[in-house]
């Protein structure tokens, strides 16, 4: 009986070493798998200039960048910049599979005159997992579907023809990473800010995933090319500028909910996916992401960049409710050309104006501290939220994701969409980071655009 | 010299382009041959210190200055400061130590690089 017993406890104790063992190799393989590895990277330059670079590929698909360092300042390896290599093509800046791959570089193309001594230089690969990819990623929304149509770069100066190239503004969606995963922030402002409403009362709020937003508003080119049936919806379209200026007069529910109507398709309604022939299900279809408006707090939350009450996302000081000089910098507001002077008050510009009034081209002002144009002024974007007048939902607890509850709050109509970031016909004070408002989603407004955003990484 | 001549060369073939002599004056030209077939351009490398890319003078040149890889740069913005009113923030550490599970990279060992241009020989046909 003993032996019995002994040989079942022996056998119970064997079966959960295996259960545990099986367990162990499970998560292991499952992180294994997650985690792309770069091994066996050379580099070797022909006698024509021309630079390969081969690298081996294994674990998991990735994300591939390429940085190249030199030691000529002793024996601190330093990255030539990422101007200097942006130019290299092969299994770089784009999805990778497994496997061993090649990149080519043209150094005298673009880093030319430069003579380094034997030693000197290397190349760096990098293998990004799928759910971390690199800070910037490019869309080209003229391409024609599916998945592929995205590129990466590690940093600002990687980015082909640089951020504020003309491409960036029309054919293309170039996206900033947003790291914003379990960071507690907090979100409003409290009564020191100028010209702050009630409706701002400063909470703590936690995010739980990074994000990409889109670094300049969608412009009417980008809009074009996505939804060609309305292919010129917006009021300042001045043929000589309205490429690149941002696109308004377009509804939340044909950017979400329904297709190019201003119905409201209740089954569309996020957290559903949108509605496939709304303007981000055909950027879906095209892209292969999942593209989406932000939520009220990832909006202000990438507005701040990092800077809190009584700040401008740069850091600058919110100095006054009507005419700001720090927004000046910063964005288009009624006071630095979005209205007319007309000897007694400000005015709407005519709507076949140029960009020096109403809605000024975007980018045409400085970024934000984390390289997003446009933030404050331009146009109002509209965010994913229904709109409530208590931000702090939860009685100023921490929220998590505090983006459309499942069920209203007392006392709230959940009648509008979230508005953002003022606009062109708007004082500085209605630009600020806090600064809330709102709209019937079935809406079109001179003043009110949107960006995109969707989820670090590939799905 | 040799790389004087070979500027001399390039620089006669822009000329001869731009319809000007060397010194400034128009270009004659041959009445009997159109101007685009009277150089024929063989671009040769010169084997001499080319081809084998050995180790070579580091001239003074200036380069540019990246962060890459940049490390959380929002992460860092977002908790650097004294700007968030009342905020409390992760541990940077941990952040970092995340993205750094995420992202591995490789380096080549060191070779010598040049990117200046190739020297290419005119042979003139006339």
């Amino acid at each position: 009986m003993k032996t019995q017993k002994n040989t079942f406890a022996s056998k119970k104790r064997n079966s959960c070493r295996f259960l545990l063992a099986t367990l162990a190799v499970a998560t292991s393989a499952t992180l294994q798998a997650a985690v792309p590895e770069i091994s066996g990277v050379t580099m070797a330059q022909a006698a024509n200039r021309l630079v390969t670079i081969a690298y081996t590929l294994a674990d998991a698909p990735a994300v591939i960048t390429l940085d190249v360092q030199t030691n000529v300042t002793g024996d601190v390896w330093t990255s030539i910049g990422g101007a200097a290599v942006r130019n290299a093509m092969g299994d770089v800046w784009k999805r990778v599979e497994a496997g061993s791959r090649t990149i080519t570089w043209r150094p005298d193309h673009s880093w030319p005159d430069h003579k380094i001594a034997d030693g000197g230089a290397r190349a760096v690969v990098t293998a990004w997992a799928l759910d971390n990819t690199p800070d910037y990623m490019a869309v080209d929304v003229s391409a024609t579907g599916g998945a592929g149509t995205q590129t990466y770069y590690p940093a600002a100066d990687f980015v082909p023809g640089g951020v504020t190239n003309a491409e960036y503004k029309t054919s293309v969606l170039l996206m900033r990473k947003i790291m914003a995963k379990d960071v507690t922030w907090t979100m409003g402002s409290t009564p020191l800010e100028t010209k702050r409403a009630a409706n701002e009362t400063a909470h703590r709020v936690t995010l739980t995933n990074n994000y990409y937003i889109g670094v300049y508003e969608v412009t009417q080119a980008q809009w074009g090319l996505i939804q060609p049936s309305r292919l010129t919806p917006s009021t300042f379209n001045n043929a000589a500028d309205r490429a690149t200026r941002p696109v308004e007069n377009v509804s939340y529910n044909e950017i979400r909910n329904s297709a190019n109507s201003t119905d409201d398709t209740a089954a569309y309604r996020w957290p559903a996916d949108p509605n496939p022939n709304s303007f981000l299900g055909k950027l879906r279809t095209k892209s292969g992401l999942d593209f989406d408006l932000p939520s009220e707090a990832q909006w202000e939350f990438a507005s701040r960049a990092g800077n809190g009450d009584t700040k401008w996302g740069d850091g600058s000081g919110i100095l006054n409710a009507d005419s700001d000089a720090n927004l000046n910098l910063l964005g288009r507001y009624e006071r630095n050309g979005g209205k007319v002077w007309n000897g007694s008050s400000y005015v709407n510009p005519a709507e076949s104006c140029g960009a020096t009034n109403g809605t000024a081209i975007v980018g045409s002002y400085a970024p934000n501290a984390w390289g997003l144009y446009d933030m404050q002024g331009n146009v109002w974007e509209w965010c994913l939220d229904w709109y409530e007048s208590d931000i702090t939902e939860n009685g100023g607890a921490v929220n998590i994701d505090p983006s459309a509850p499942a069920t209203a709050l007392s006392g709230e109509s959940r009648s509008n969409r979230v508005l953002r970031g003022g606009s062109w016909f708007g004082a500085a004070g209605a630009c600020r980071p806090a600064q809330r408002n709102s709209n019937a989603p079935s809406t079109r407004s001179y003043s009110t655009g949107f960006r995109v955003l969707c989820s670090a990484g590939l799905r | 010299m040799v790389r004087q001549a070979t500027l001399n060369n390039q620089r006669k073939m822009e000329n001869m382009a731009t319809g000007k002599k060397l010194d400034g004056k128009p270009y004659a030209g041959d009445p009997h041959v159109a101007p685009f077939l009277r150089v024929a351009l063989v671009a040769a490398i010169l084997a001499v210190g080319e081809a084998a890319l050995s180790p070579l003078h580091a001239d003074t040149y200036q380069f540019i200055v990246s962060g890459y890889p940049a490390e959380n740069e929002n992460y860092a913005a977002a908790s650097s400061g004294t700007a968030l009113v009342t905020s409390t923030h992760a541990v940077p550490t941990a952040v970092q130590a995340l993205e750094a599970r995420y992202r591995t990279w490789g380096e080549s060992d060191g070779i010598a690089l040049r990117s200046d241009k190739l020297r290419i020989m005119m042979v003139v046909i006339r």
